[in-house]
């Protein structure tokens, strides 16, 4: 009896022990992770801040290639020499 | 060792990711208006491949500032300047000139020509394309203290060591360092000066 006793306090002492190296180690972790965290929220404001100042642009989504009639684009010997210019 | 180039048409094996430089874009742009030069089909026939082979693609605001550049100005302003003349009789060499001296016509030239960023602009948006940024990223040096280390660092190092071994154009150099620091090795271009950069992977039009 005195045996399982003595037992189940070593038992007791070891799960403690091991408690505090994970409490340690989730401290660890937190601090670790803190500016990470801190960055993201600072990313998320900035984001939600530029929302309020421009508001979302909206462009038609459809195929690209179905497009540009009339729009932008140039001869080959001309954008070659644009940009080989560059 | 020379690097590794790939002509559009041979490609069999496309990677998960790729990075598409100003002159592919421009190429497939004019596309839309040139639908029977050779040249732009063999591009556009590699976008599709790459969608095809779910190639997720990428870009930088490098590459928009490029393209936008030359729609605006090198192409759309520096043509119309032409039309005036300075205070000596001369034909406008400089688009700075042309803002100075005729300034009602460069704004009208501007505005007409913005029209042609804007499709541009309408154009990227649908090609599914990403906008990436190598981002900062916070290190700790101790289980106190963290350095922030902007990754635009490493890209500014990187695309410097380039322009040292290579005499690459800075621009070049740039785009490719951008593309090495997101982890992307392919690079898709119409410009073959791309080539003797050993450290990329080049898919490149013919």
């Amino acid at each position: 009896m005195k045996e399982k006793h003595f037992d189940l306090q070593r038992k007791i002492a070891d799960l403690e022990k091991r408690n505090k190296e994970l409490d340690d180690k989730l401290s660890r972790l937190n601090q670790l992770l803190l500016p990470f965290l801190e960055s993201l929220e600072e990313e998320t404001q900035i984001e939600e801040k530029l929302k309020k100042e421009m508001p979302k642009l909206k462009f038609k989504k459809q195929d690209p290639f179905a497009l540009g009639k009339g729009g932008w684009g140039v001869p080959y010997e001309e954008l070659k020499e644009l940009l080989d210019e560059e | 060792m020379p690097a590794h180039v790939e002509w559009f048409d041979k490609v069999i094996n496309f990677p998960p990711r790729a990075y598409i430089d100003t002159s592919y874009l421009l190429y497939l742009k004019s596309y839309l208006t040139h639908r029977t030069d050779i040249r732009y089909q063999s591009c556009k026939n590699f976008y599709d491949k790459m969608i095809a082979h779910n190639v997720s693609m990428y870009t930088s605001v490098l590459s928009l500032e490029e393209a936008i550049y030359i729609i605006l100005y090198k192409y759309g302003v520096s043509r119309d300047m032409k039309n005036f003349q300075d205070r000596n009789g001369n034909a406008f060499s400089k688009i700075s000139d042309f803002r100075k001296e005729r300034r009602r016509e460069f704004i009208q030239s501007y505005k007409k020509n913005l029209a042609g960023v804007i499709d541009f602009i309408q154009f990227f948006f649908n090609l599914g394309i990403r906008l990436a940024f190598p981002k900062s990223y916070i290190i700790p040096t101790s289980s106190r203290k963290f350095t922030v280390k902007d990754k635009s660092g490493s890209v500014a190092n990187y695309a410097f060591g380039l322009i040292k071994k290579y005499e690459l154009d800075p621009m070049d150099a740039f785009h490719v360092a951008i593309a090495k620091c997101l982890g992307i090795d392919h690079i898709v271009s119409t410009d073959k000066g791309l080539k003797v950069i050993n450290e990329i992977k080049l898919f490149c039009y013919n």
